[in-house]
């Protein structure tokens, strides 16, 4: 397989590089928890903790930085899936008891996870089916979907009220393009391990898991493009399309 | 979480000036508000006002209620009077977070 597969990896690097920093940049100047929870949720999954993850398995020359860079990679995954939840609970049910409970649940695993990791394995396995892997994994993929689930439903209810003139059409198509970015995400992360359950190969040696990661990374990267720096062209057309009905 | 000043005030409002007891008169603005894509905790003043004047008669004329649209006109009119009252505990919803995330 060529080398454009790398093409949805590096685009949803990027873009999610440029929309995490803009966010935390947001955050130092808002004062704001759910800026905060996004920018280390965003970075956190993405350029950080996957780029980390990839620079630590591709390692052959210093194999001693081996376990340094994936217990970085580790924290900064976990850091990131943990603030997605908090963000699910905070920002569409902060007074429900349920989504804390899950969230403190999460929290609790991914701990458990990273300890098992450091303490049992001395950040020295990185293979994505080890239980305390696919623990962390399965927690990943819950938190974009419960998410995009979040932000599809409250799009629902954006586009009722922009037919009544209560809501910006743009921030009504933001919570759509962050439900694809969120599912397209945590979906080819799920379809990739299930793969690699199944098949035993390994993501980054297999094609066909890296084609279909690519693919939906690619997705991802051009939802959340659209939803937090969308570029002019796209906001007149969401704006004309609301206009027309 | 409690509702939003703005919908209990609606209610009170239906309960006094038409035939619906509290119930109906709860269910009826929940209805309105869930077609407007708005929830009772976190309505607004100046949100209530454009589904007072664009959903809710339809909803009451509905329930058998008779001048629906006179009556909704009157309504406007009190929540145009009592409006900063009714401005208190509107919760943060997710488009005010939406809306900053995306710098505007």
């Amino acid at each position: 397989m060529g080398s454009w597969v790398w093409v949805g990896f590096v685009a949803f690097f990027v873009v999610a590089l440029v929309v995490g920093v803009r966010v935390l940049l947001l955050a130092r100047r808002t004062r704001e928890l759910p800026e905060l929870l996004m920018g280390i949720g965003v970075l956190g999954i993405g350029p950080v903790g996957f780029g980390l993850m990839v620079v630590a398995y591709e390692l052959k020359d210093a194999p001693e930085l081996k376990p340094v860079l994936t217990a970085c990679a580790l924290a900064a995954v976990s850091s990131g899936v943990l603030a997605k939840f908090v963000f699910n609970w905070r920002v569409y049910h902060p007074s429900a008891r349920l989504p804390m409970w899950v969230t403190a649940a999460a929290a609790a695993a991914l701990l458990g996870s990273f300890l098992f990791s450091g303490l049992v394995h001395g950040f020295t396995d990185v293979s994505s089916l080890s239980p305390q892997s696919l623990v962390r994994t399965a927690l990943q993929v819950g938190c974009l979907l419960w998410g995009a689930g979040e932000s599809f439903v409250y799009f629902t209810k954006m586009r009722r009220r922009v037919r009544l003139g209560l809501a910006d059409p743009v921030i009504a198509n933001r919570f759509l393009m962050w439900a694809i970015g969120a599912f397209a995400a945590g979906w080819g992360t799920a379809v990739g391990t299930v793969t690699q359950i199944v098949t035993g190969a390994d993501s980054l040696r297999s094609d066909w898991v890296m084609a279909s990661s690519s693919l939906h990374g690619l997705v991802a990267a051009i939802a959340i493009a659209l939803a937090f720096i969308p570029p002019g062209f796209y906001v007149r057309y969401i704006r004309t399309r609301a206009q027309q009905g | 979480m409690a509702d939003a000043v703005a919908f209990d005030w609606i209610c009170a409002r239906l309960e006094q000036d038409t035939s619906l007891d509290r119930l109906e008169s709860r269910g009826t603005v929940r209805l309105a508000l869930k077609a407007a894509g708005l929830e009772a905790r976190s309505v607004t003043p100046e949100q209530l006002k454009v589904v007072i004047d664009k959903v809710l008669a339809a909803e009451l004329t509905t329930r058998g209620i008779d001048d629906a649209a006179g009556l909704c006109t009157r309504l406007a009119t009190a929540l145009g009077n009592e409006r900063s009252s009714l401005a208190g505990n509107a919760a943060e919803t997710p488009d005010a977070v939406f809306s900053r995330l995306g710098g505007s």
